[in-house]
């Protein structure tokens, strides 16, 4: 055993030279552009994160490249120790050089809570150590090792064979850049990927908690509650990005891409420059905003490359913010930063959304043509018409009040158009399903996993097993975070709460409501809709909530 | 008496009486509390006669296990309970008991006779294949297999609604003796302190919720008996609550509300902490696997233990000895054990991992029996283009010691040894090549 452990912890180094060493080398070449005082203001929580995140698109660049041409991902590793080489020594001459180096520079704002966070996420990582990531029952974990087993055994990226059992497959049959990261360490230190797969838990489990103090230091602008939000993060069962002891599996690896995506698209909207700024300062202020946006598309990407159906995450998140942040503010009176922030999000929604449409009509098009073939597109067609209907009506929510400035039925308006939205998700949530959270019934209605039935006109429609990894996360944090994310924005109206309105808001209705469950299943598998439920944000909302009522002025407006 | 102070003191009298009654009304059902020290575990069952006799639905079991124990059984009965019958086990032998007591869960206070009985201080009004003892501990002799013994309870059963009024009038009282302390040792001037009174109230919150929580969870496992605890903690909610409304009286900064509301949420919490501290061992609210989450008392030799870390060092040995792509057998776990980091193929997959290759349900129960001839075994085989066997014989790893298939593997290796050529041997792993 104790072999074993001592071989785990080596391959602490083979990490640190493939999942973090490379893309911390570009970010020094990249900060002497940006501004070497830019980069590192963001402290070194973040610094990580961007490290760890550059590192998986440096490796999965080469894998991909080397495995395209043919040359075989055994000499991947003297590329990469010659690429680390190359970006020291183009660092060290820039610096040398000092020309174009900027004299902007963001204070590194260090105090208590920083040394206190840093001693908590070290112990963290130390108590994962033993804890790992090998289950001790029998999982897809093994099934992705094997992935990984002939990633090495064909030497590509492409492989020849299925995992597991063996026979001819397509080259790609899961996003595979996990698997080739895991492929590069095992080849390069000869360790077994099983014992890769038991050590590399501790790191995963520290970055996915970094980028999530990183996303909620975005949206709250307080470091007490991004920390308290860590804690509970560490604590709460919230389903399956809280599954700790799968850290090392690939869906769990693009939950840190989520987290750090969406921490990105709310530091985007706080960059806008000063008038006042002089121009140097400006200029490094765009280059330091091309940077993030650079990192932004690397975690899409990534976040296709490690599981995929995160950018559908991703993208419902956005667009519920969006949708849900009309609601709040009349027409002219939204704050700037909320209106930077759309700004942002309405752009990102419409490429993002575009290039999805391309690639719909194009790779996956025999997907779709299937999709639009089965039940949730059968005739009626209401499992389409009606949610596409209701967010149709709540989109509009901003428009109709508009007609209304200055009128004196406004109010009255206002009113009936709540009352009326209230009835309508009354009128499409399944009261009885949410009831079987709390008191399952032995034997369902539906065979299959999400299940199925039949609505009143005949429309098929599917909702999914709170069995299937939800009850943990719902009872009773989850529905507390959601009920508490639901009053947060009437207390006070911000950035933080609107999100978590958003958030709590998108999981009630695609977990409770089969229309918007089927609707979904258009953007993101049917059987991977349940995920849904991972962007309840529970720790977010509970840290805020505890600070609101602990303090008095806990989330800046 | 400033009138003041009467109207307080009355104000807390009814908030006593809402809490004593929303107590009472959650609490409808009694509980009998078995202080055993058994020598074997047993299968106990308690009956209870509410006029119609002992029926099979008027029943509960309780697992007793040996030693010392003190096991509770919830008797769901709203109506008058005049007979209990107890039903130690089906064995003959000896029972040993501290104490049986029956007791009501709506007593906030343990007022004897209302509250609860004993029935071991009782003599039986009836006993079958029984004899019934004294000497320390009470012992019931079973002479058959079906013992029992009936016990009335007609001194102790009262309606819910006597309970209710007791449990008003104590904590009334109370409520009110401490309403007027408080009104004694601050001086109020002439103030009514209704306000805090009302908003204090929020404390009212804590227990239904809580009742809600543990009625949730009891579907999964027996109910925790906090409920007590968890009362008294919420009128502690509640006073805390009043002094801090009353001493910032000027404000409106809802301190009672804030606090009660951060007990709420702690407190709603609080299992999901106490699960990862390992001081629940089960989720409470269903079948959340344990091995997804951190756990404090989880080591590296449970992990090592029941995963392939155990065998690398022999998976990579039969990786060197076999056949880049060749298929093989062996219990599933060995099985993704070895194909996570060796180039050779299962059969045995996880069913929705299956293809066209793979072993189908019927064919794996074909295999786990362990009557199979060796002919239709090999026939098999072939069929699926196995040419290796992977024996593992660990005996720690459940998901390897409970496979049907290893038994049925070493039987035919041991009694065909010349079918099958025998390459490596580990302390745990077996490989053999399949003689065609």
């Amino acid at each position: 055993m104790r072999e074993v452990f001592f071989q785990g912890l080596t391959s602490y180094f083979y990490f640190g030279f493939f999942l973090l060493l490379p893309g911390y080398c570009l970010r020094l070449v990249l900060s002497q552009w940006v501004g070497a005082g830019v980069l590192s203001g963001r402290g070194w929580a973040n610094s990580l994160i961007e490290s760890f995140i550059l590192s998986i698109l440096i490796t999965s660049a080469t894998g991909i490249l080397f495995s395209l041409a043919g040359l075989g991902l055994t000499i991947a590793k003297f590329w990469l120790a010659g690429l680390i080489a190359a970006e020291v020594l183009m660092y060290a001459l820039m610096r040398w050089s000092k020309r174009t180096q900027s004299q902007r520079h963001i204070p590194l704002q260090a105090g208590v809570i920083d040394v206190v966070f840093a001693l908590f996420i070290t112990v963290v990582f130390m108590g994962m150590v033993s804890q790992g990531g090998l289950l001790d029952f029998l999982a897809d974990g093994w099934w992705h090792l094997a992935y990984v087993s002939q990633i090495i055994s064909d030497n590509s990226l492409f492989i020849t064979k299925y995992p597991t059992v063996g026979g001819e497959t397509a080259s790609v049959i899961y996003p595979p850049l996990w698997h080739l990261q895991l492929a590069l360490i095992s080849e390069a230190s000869s360790i077994s990927p099983a014992v890769l797969w038991h050590f590399v838990a501790p790191l995963n489990v520290v970055i996915l908690l970094l980028a999530f103090y990183q996303l909620t230091i975005e949206l709250t602008r307080s470091k007490k509650i991004a920390f308290l939000a860590v804690v509970l993060h560490i604590f709460l069962i919230g389903g399956l990005i809280s599954y700790f002891r799968i850290s090392s599996w690939p869906g769990n690896v693009s939950y840190i891409t989520l987290y750090f995506g969406l921490a990105l698209v709310f530091r985007l909207s706080t960059m806008s420059p000063d008038a006042n700024d002089r121009a140097d300062s400006k200029k490094s202020s765009l280059k330091e905003k091309s940077y993030f946006y650079f990192l932004l598309v690397t975690s899409i990407f990534l976040m296709v490359g490690l599981h995929g159906v995160e950018v559908a995450l991703f993208l419902l998140t956005l667009f519920s913010f969006w949708i849900c942040t009309g609601l709040f503010y009349p027409p002219g009176q939204m704050p700037l930063q909320i209106v930077a922030d759309l700004k942002h999000i309405r752009l990102f929604i419409g490429l993002m959304s575009l290039v999805g449409f391309i690639l719909a009509l194009t790779m996956f098009k025999s997907r779709y043509v299937f999709l639009f073939n089965s039940p949730p597109a059968f005739q009626p067609y209401l499992s389409l018409i009606l949610p596409v209907g209701i967010l149709i009506y709540i989109a509009s929510y901003p428009w109709v009040m508009r007609f209304f400035v200055g009128s004196e039925t406004k109010q009255i308006i206002k009113v009936a158009y709540f009352i009326l939205l209230g009835l309508m998700l009354a009128g499409i949530l399944d009261w009885q399903h949410a009831v079987e959270l709390f008191f399952p019934i032995s034997d369902p209605i539906g065979r299959h996993v999400p299940r199925d039935f039949q609505g009143i006109l005949g429309n098929w429609l599917f909702l999914p097993f709170w069995e299937h990894q939800l009850r943990g996360g719902m009872l009773f944090s989850g529905v507390l975070g959601m009920l508490v994310g639901f009053v947060l924005v009437f207390v006070r109206k911000n950035r933080a709460t609107l999100f978590i309105f958003s958030t709590s808001s998108l999981v009630l209705l695609v977990l409770l409501s089969p229309y918007f469950f089927t609707l979904t299943a258009f953007v993101i598998p049917l059987a991977s809709v349940y995920r849904v439920g991972l962007l309840m944000f529970t720790p977010l909302v509970l840290a805020v909530g505890l600070s609101m009522l602990l303090t008095k002025h806990s989330v800046e407006s | 008496m400033r009138r003041w102070q009467f109207l307080d003191s009355m104000l807390f009298f009814f908030v006593a009486a809402g809490f004593a009654g929303v107590f009472s009304a959650l609490n409808p059902h009694s509980t009998l509390v078995i202080e055993s020290n058994f020598s074997r575990s047993t299968s106990a069952q308690v009956f209870w006669n509410s006029g119609s006799g002992f029926l099979e639905d008027q029943s509960a079991s309780a697992r007793i296990m040996p030693g010392e124990e003190s096991t509770r059984v919830r008797i769901k009965e709203n109506a008058l309970i005049k007979q209990l019958r107890f039903d130690p086990g089906k064995q003959p032998g000896s029972y040993f008991f501290s104490k049986i007591t029956l007791s009501r869960d709506a007593c906030l206070l343990s007022v004897l006779p209302f509250c609860s009985i004993e029935l071991t201080q009782i003599a039986p009004v009836r006993t079958n294949q029984v004899n019934v003892g004294r000497s320390g501990l009470f012992k019931i002799d079973a002479s058959g297999i079906d013992p029992s013994v009936v016990w009335s309870t007609r001194g102790f059963s009262h309606r819910t609604w006597i309970t209710a009024l007791l449990n008003i009038t104590l904590l009334g009282i109370l409520f009110s003796f401490i309403g007027l302390v408080i009104n004694g040792c601050f001086s109020f001037n002439g103030i009514g302190c209704h306000r805090s009174i009302v908003n204090a109230s929020w404390a009212f919150l804590i227990y239904p919720l809580y009742w809600v929580c543990a009625e949730v969870s009891a579907q999964y496992f027996d109910r925790i008996s906090i409920d007590r605890l968890i009362f008294f903690f919420s009128v502690f909610i509640f006073f805390s609550g009043f002094l801090l409304e009353y001493i910032n009286r000027q404000g409106r900064q809802h301190y009672a509300l804030r606090l009660t509301l951060v007990v709420l949420l702690v407190g709603l919490i609080s299992p999901e902490v106490l699960f990862h501290f390992g001081l629940i061992n089960q989720w409470r609210f269903g079948s959340e696997p344990n091995a997804y989450h951190w756990q404090i008392n989880r080591s590296f030799s449970d992990n090592f233990n029941h995963s392939s870390l155990r065998y690398q060092k022999e998976i990579t040995q039969i990786g060197e000895l076999t056949e880049k792509g060749s298929r093989f057998l062996s219990d599933r776990a060995t099985s993704l054990y070895i194909t996570a980091s060796e180039n050779i193929y299962l059969v045995n997959s996880m069913p929705h991992h299956r293809t066209d290759g793979s072993l189908s349900e019927e064919e794996m129960e074909d295999l786990c029996n362990t009557e199979i001839r060796e002919a239709e075994f090999s026939s098999l085989m072939r069929l699926r283009q196995v040419s290796l066997l992977v024996i593992n014989h660990d005996e720690q790893n459940p998901h390897v010691a409970q496979s049907c298939l290893t038994p049925v593997l070493a039987q035919l290796v041991g009694k065909y040894p010349d079918r099958f050529n025998h390459l490596f041997s580990g302390p745990n792993l077996s490989l053999y090549q399949l003689v065609r």
